[in-house]
C-alpha cells in the first residue's frame, strides 16, 4: 500500500486494522483486494505455525499457508460467520497440511538454517545448541504422531485453542477432541521418554 | 498392569493443562498422593507438555513476502472467465444433438434396408413363388422314395365303403394351424396298368427309372402367409384320391 495513502486513511480514521472483521469480509467479497490483503496480515502467523507444526517443513508451510489463503478468498461467499475467521483459515489450512502429509507420506525435511525465534545471532552457541536440540527433538516427536493426532496437538499446544474452537477446526465434537488430544499426548509423552531419556 | 483407576488418571493428566488443574476432581488428587506410578505418569506428561510449549515458542512467523502470490493468484481469478462458464454451452449444445439423434433412430421405422414394395410381395407371395417353394422342399424327399418302388394302390387304397370326396369339397384350413410338416409320396408318371397286370409283368421289365412326380400330400402354409385351399391337401382326400395331387 502506498505510504501516502495509508497515512491518509489513518489521519481520516479508514485504517483497515480498525475495521470489523465482518466488514473487511464483505470487501472480499465485493473484490478488494486490499481488504484481503489485511486479513492476510492479521491471520498468516496462525495459520503458517499451525500447518508448520504438522508438516515441519517451512518451505512446504509457507505454500500451503498461501493455498489456503488463496481457497479462503475464493470460498468467501460460503463462510457464514458461525466460526471466527481465524478458526476459519486455520481449518483450511490444517486439512491441507494433513492431506499434504497424508500424499507425500515422507518424512519432512527441515533445513538447517531454519530460523528459530529471530535467528541464533543474538545468543549464546550453548543456548543455540539445546534450542537446536530440543527442537529436533519434538519435531521427530510430532511427526511420529499421526496427521490427525500431530493436528490437535498443534491446536491446542501451539495455537492454545479451546475445546469448541479446536472441534470447529476439526471438523468434529467436543468429546472427539479430547479422546484425540488423550491419546495423542500419551503417544508424544512416550516418544519424548525415549528421545530424551526421561529428562527433557 | 495398570489398575482400572490408574487409567483414569492418566486420562485427566493428559487432558490437564497444569501442573495442578483446579478441575481435577478430589478423588484424582487424592490418587495422586498415594499412587507412586501416577506421580511419575504426572511428571511425565508434565515434562512433555513443557517441551512442546518451548518447541511452539522456537516456530519463526510466516515469511512476509507471502503475500505476492496470493494477490496474484486471487486477482487472475478474478480476470480469467471459468472454464466451466464456458464450457457449458457447448455441453448442453451436445447433450442436446445426442437426444435429437437418439429421438430420429427411436422414431424411424426398421425397414432393414429393404424397399416397401418388396417387404409386400414377401408378406403376400404370389402363387406362382407359393408352388416353387413348395417344390423345392418336395425334391430332395422325392428322390429317397424313387427306389422304393411301392405302387401307391398297395399302400393306401380307397375305402369301398366311404366315397372319395372331392377336393373342391375340401374343407377350409382351421384358424390355428399346426406347425410347419410336409409328408411326401411320390407316383409314377406313366399311368400305370391294373394291379393284376402290373404284378407279374414287373419281373421281366428291366429296371428302368421311372420319373416321378412328386405329391404334396400335406403341407401346411406358415401362419403369416394366405396360400390358396388348392395347395393344401390333406392325407386322407389324397390317399382317397389314389395319390393324385
Amino acid at each position: 500500500m502506498d505510504a501516502q495513502v495509508w497515512e491518509w486513511r489513518v489521519a481520516t480514521g479508514e485504517h483497515p486494522r480498525q475495521e470489523g472483521e465482518q466488514q473487511l469480509i464483505e470487501r472480499c467479497r465485493a473484490g478488494d483486494m486490499e481488504a484481503f490483503g489485511t486479513l492476510w496480515q492479521q491471520h498468516r502467523t496462525a495459520v503458517f505455525r499451525s500447518i508448520l507444526g504438522i508438516v515441519g517443513n517451512p518451505q512446504d508451510a509457507e505454500d500451503l499457508t498461501q493455498d489456503a489463503f488463496l481457497r479462503a478468498y475464493r470460498a468467501l461467499d460460503s463462510f457464514r460467520g458461525e466460526a471466527q475467521l481465524r478458526t476459519w483459515l486455520i481449518r483450511i489450512g490444517v486439512h491441507l497440511a494433513i492431506d499434504h502429509v497424508k500424499r507425500k507420506k515422507a518424512r519432512p525435511e527441515v533445513s538447517l538454517d531454519w530460523d528459530v525465534g529471530g535467528g541464533y545471532a543474538d545468543i549464546d552457541p550453548h543456548t543455540a545448541a539445546e534450542r537446536n536440540e530440543l527442537r529436533e527433538t519434538v519435531r521427530k516427536a510430532i511427526e511420529a504422531l499421526p496427521p490427525h493426532h500431530r493436528a490437535v496437538i498443534v491446536l491446542r499446544d501451539m495455537e492454545g485453542m479451546d475445546y469448541s474452537e479446536m472441534a470447529q477446526a476439526l471438523g468434529c465434537s467436543v468429546g472427539s477432541v479430547k479422546l484425540r488430544l488423550f491419546r495423542a499426548r500419551r503417544l508424544l509423552k512416550q516418544r519424548l521418554e525415549v528421545l530424551l531419556g526421561g529428562s527433557p | 498392569m495398570k489398575r482400572l483407576l490408574c487409567r483414569w488418571v492418566e486420562y485427566y493428566l493428559a487432558l490437564c493443562e497444569d501442573d495442578i488443574e483446579p478441575g481435577l476432581p478430589g478423588w484424582v488428587r487424592r490418587h495422586l498422593q498415594s499412587c507412586a506410578r501416577c506421580q511419575a505418569e504426572a511428571n511425565a506428561y508434565r515434562r512433555a507438555r513443557e517441551a512442546v510449549r518451548r518447541y511452539a515458542r522456537l516456530l519463526p512467523d510466516a515469511p512476509v513476502g507471502g503475500w505476492q502470490p496470493v494477490q496474484v493468484h486471487a486477482e487472475r481469478k478474478q480476470r480469467v472467465f471459468p472454464l466451466q462458464v464456458a464450457l457449458a454451452p457447448v455441453a448442453v449444445a451436445v447433450v442436446a444433438l445426442i437426444g435429437f439423434v437418439v429421438w430420429q433412430r427411436a422414431s424411424a421405422p426398421v425397414d432393414d434396408g429393404v424397399p416397401q414394395t418388396q417387404i409386400a410381395q414377401i408378406a403376400q407371395p404370389s402363387q406362382q413363388e407359393a408352388v416353387e417353394r413348395a417344390k423345392k422342399v418336395v425334391a430332395p424327399a422325392a428322390k429317397g422314395t424313387q427306389r422304393k418302388q411301392n405302387p401307391p394302390a398297395q399302400r393306401v387304397g380307397p375305402e369301398p365303403n366311404r366315397p372319395a370326396p372331392s377336393l373342391r369339397q375340401a374343407p377350409s384350413p382351421p384358424v390355428h394351424r399346426p406347425p410347419k410338416r410336409i409328408l411326401v409320396a411320390a407316383q409314377p408318371l406313366a399311368q400305370t396298368a391294373p394291379e393284376t397286370e402290373t404284378q407279374p409283368a414287373a419281373e421281366s421289365l428291366p429296371e428302368v427309372e421311372v420319373p416321378v412326380q412328386p405329391v404334396l400330400v400335406e403341407a401346411s402354409p406358415p401362419a403369416t402367409r394366405d396360400i390358396p385351399e388348392a395347395y393344401v391337401v390333406q392325407p386322407a382326400y389324397a390317399a382317397a384320391a389314389g395319390g393324385v395331387e
